[in-house]
């Protein structure tokens, strides 16, 4: 036992020296000296952190199940030719927040999942844009419940910051109002054995667009039933064909008291595989009807394509028709956008809109920017 | 006439029976990457069906959710992903979409293989995107690591025994002759490269970390100025400094990546730049865990023995 003792009084006094003698590479000393520093500084990292979780057992705040928080935020610069001295403009000459959209998305427990979005248009109206609650039922049945944006055309379903264009489609804006058709509802989505991705949505709608609904009674419920399909023509092309359609009291009387609404669009995109991948097109076009009292037609016709790694150019035309003044409008816009990342975009565009009243020329400088976790975007 | 035609009728009734009792033996797999599907198929031989989501030659951080990826999972018994956040862009959308309880998180067919590695490179310290594109878990490229393609193999023969237990016997004669040719290999792709007294590589993108930790090679220095993000014209000065500093003769990047700032660097500096498959089917000669991992070995050996 005493020379066990020796043996290590003398390994502790002989092992620096025998350290330094082992190790004449200055620069193999410096290195395990920084890994050292590293160890330690990992060590005290985990300590740090094992400590303020702990504490959460005392003080019941914990961080572990928060959900998914994401912010967009849309500056925009505007210049538009006419409407100047009227503060009701659609698109006015000025700076402006035009949104920012909060986002808030997590398991709420193993069978239900919650994602939501508050929207703040300018500064000061902070409201409710988005609440689904969905939850999978049974093989490829799933059900969906909240404030929905209705799957009418593609448009309709993109929250601002992910619409390819500053200037909203006039077929849009007339056929289902300047808010788009967003609706407290429940509804399924059910995918069918098919080959190809073909799924079937029903849902049932509080009904309340003043555009197209808001039925006088309290049970003038809206219903909407929709086939989404696409197809792979390669690995590198998809096309998408959707069809929707949805009916409804509305606050008339007589023959007008019910609204049909009818949504076709088609889209194709094509992505390169390999080092190529990011030159992207797109094209797509949209068809949307509706009748109340008068029909509104109007369609959008886009195409996209990403020229460089961190650049989009692109173009639109989109027409609107309503059948009471057979009045109608074609909006021509032009943007180009630069990625510098996937959370920041900066987009110019031009618009012009030639219309019964006077034409309009628009100018945009828009900045888009995602803080947070923001899971990617459907295809 | 009739006992002929009733012949035909059995004989394709019988053929039916046997194709589909066939294709109901079969495990439905849906792999993200194809170095997966590779030794899935390893694995499972003829007892699974696979499809990898990511071809070879795409980089799966920034694969999109295609409807069509939510079919093949649909109708999938096992998805088999690489995790640590690789395919955090696309993934959760293609689960979800699928509509497939199997296949859900925490469910017998859901298999994230990152549980059964070292991560390296796991950032220390608070994280935010102004560090680029920062994987918080680690690197989430260790398939190219042949030892952590042995740690894959296990778990895969595991799950696929849990799943198929009747042939399980096989799974694991497998997974033996798996490993069995990945050790061979190994002792020989280390031996080739163990020659090489600098190596000392400059990358474009922090893909082959745990490529480096297995052979020895050193990463001197990114193209990238942060991961996913590009290099300023001063970035790309200080990796031109890096390489005449410090004698670095090999440029490294993935196949799915452009080529114009390693191009740049080499004409600057005369140092070669090696394309590699970052996965199986990177380049048409990488046709299975195997034969890419040979042809990274190989490509290096040479350009380190070249330059």
């Amino acid at each position: 036992m005493k020379l066990f003792g020796l043996l290590f009084f003398l390994m502790g006094f002989f092992y620096p020296s025998i350290q330094s003698h082992a190790i004449s590479d200055g620069k193999t000393h410096k290195d395990i000296k920084q890994l050292e520093q590293r160890i330690k500084k990992l060590e005290s990292e985990r300590k740090r952190n094992s400590h303020s979780n702990n504490i959460s057992t005392a003080t019941g705040l914990s961080r572990s199940f928060n959900p998914a928080i994401s912010l967009h935020g849309l500056l925009l610069g505007t210049y538009n030719s006419e409407g100047n001295d009227n503060s009701s403009q659609s698109y006015k000459t000025g700076l402006s927040v035009e949104e920012l959209e909060l986002q808030l998305a997590g398991n709420v427990d193993t069978w239900f999942r919650v994602h939501s979005t508050f929207s703040m248009e300018g500064t000061e109206t902070f409201g409710l844009e988005e609440l689904v609650g969905s939850g999978l039922i049974t093989n490829n049945l799933s059900l969906q419940v909240g404030k929905l944006f209705v799957p009418i055309g593609k448009h309709n379903q993109l929250h601002t910051h992910s619409q390819p264009f500053v200037a909203t489609p006039v077929s849009n804006e007339m056929v289902l109002g300047e808010d788009g058709l967003k609706e407290i509802g429940f509804g399924a989505n059910y995918l069918l054995p098919f080959p190809f991705f073909s799924e079937i949505n029903l849902q049932i709608l509080e009904g309340e667009n003043e555009d197209l609904f808001a039925s006088t009674v309290n049970d003038g419920f809206a219903y909407l039933t929709r086939s989404a399909n696409s197809f792979d023509l390669s690995d590198e092309t998809t096309m998408a064909a959707n069809l929707a359609y949805a009916f409804g009291d509305n606050s008339l009387s007589g023959p007008y008291r019910t609204t049909e609404v009818l949504g076709v669009d088609i889209r194709f995109k094509h992505k390169p595989l390999g080092r190529e991948g990011y030159r992207t097109t797109v094209w797509q076009s949209e068809f949307l009807s509706s009748t109340r009292e008068q029909i509104k037609t109007g369609f959008y016709t886009y195409l996209q394509q990403q020229f460089a790694k961190h650049w989009w150019a692109q173009g639109r035309y989109s027409h609107s028709y309503q059948q009471s003044d057979r009045s109608d409008q074609n909006q021509y816009s032009l943007a180009l956008s630069y990625f510098p990342s996937e959370f920041l975009e900066t987009k110019l565009e031009y618009t012009h809109l030639n219309q019964y009243a006077a034409d309009e020329n628009q100018l945009f400088l828009r900045l888009n920017f995602t803080l947070g976790a923001h899971k990617g975007h459907n295809y | 006439m009739k006992k002929k035609s009733l012949t035909i009728y059995l004989s394709f009734l019988f053929l039916f029976l046997t194709v589909t009792s066939v294709q109901a033996k079969n495990i439905n797999i849906v792999t993200t990457t194809t170095d997966i599907a590779s030794i899935t198929k390893e694995i499972g031989g003829n007892f699974v069906s696979i499809d990898s989501i990511a071809k070879g030659g795409q980089d799966p951080h920034y694969i999109q959710a295609k409807p069509s990826y939510m079919v093949k999972l649909n109708r999938a018994d096992l998805l088999i992903y690489q995790g640590l956040q690789l395919e955090i862009e696309w993934l959760s959308l293609v689960i979800e979409g699928a509509r497939n309880p199997k296949v859900r998180p925490l469910q017998p067919g859901h298999l994230d293989l990152s549980s059964f590695i070292e991560p390296l490179e796991i950032p220390i310290g608070d994280l935010d995107r102004s560090m680029g594109h920062v994987h918080p878990q680690g690197n989430p490229h260790y398939n190219l690591s042949p030892s952590n393609a042995i740690k894959m193999a296990n778990a895969i023969a595991d799950k696929l025994s849990l799943l198929d237990q009747e042939n399980e016997i096989t799974y694991r004669k497998n997974l033996d002759q798996f490993v069995l040719n990945i050790n061979d290999r190994l002792s020989n792709w280390k031996f080739r490269l163990n020659k090489i007294s600098n190596k000392k590589v400059i990358v474009f993108h922090r893909t082959w970390i745990y490529l480096f930790a297995e052979f020895g090679i050193d990463q001197i220095g990114t193209i990238e100025k942060l991961p996913g993000v590009p290099p300023t014209p001063i970035h790309l000065a200080k990796v031109k400094n890096l390489i005449e500093q410090n004698d670095v003769r090999v440029i490294i990047q993935a196949s799915y990546y452009d080529s114009e700032f390693p191009n740049l660097l080499s004409s600057k500096t005369g140092v070669k730049t090696v394309v590699l498959p970052a996965f199986v089917g990177g380049v048409p000669e990488a046709t299975s865990y195997f034969s890419t991992m040979e042809y990274v070995v190989t490509e290096l050996e040479n350009a380190f023995s070249s330059s």
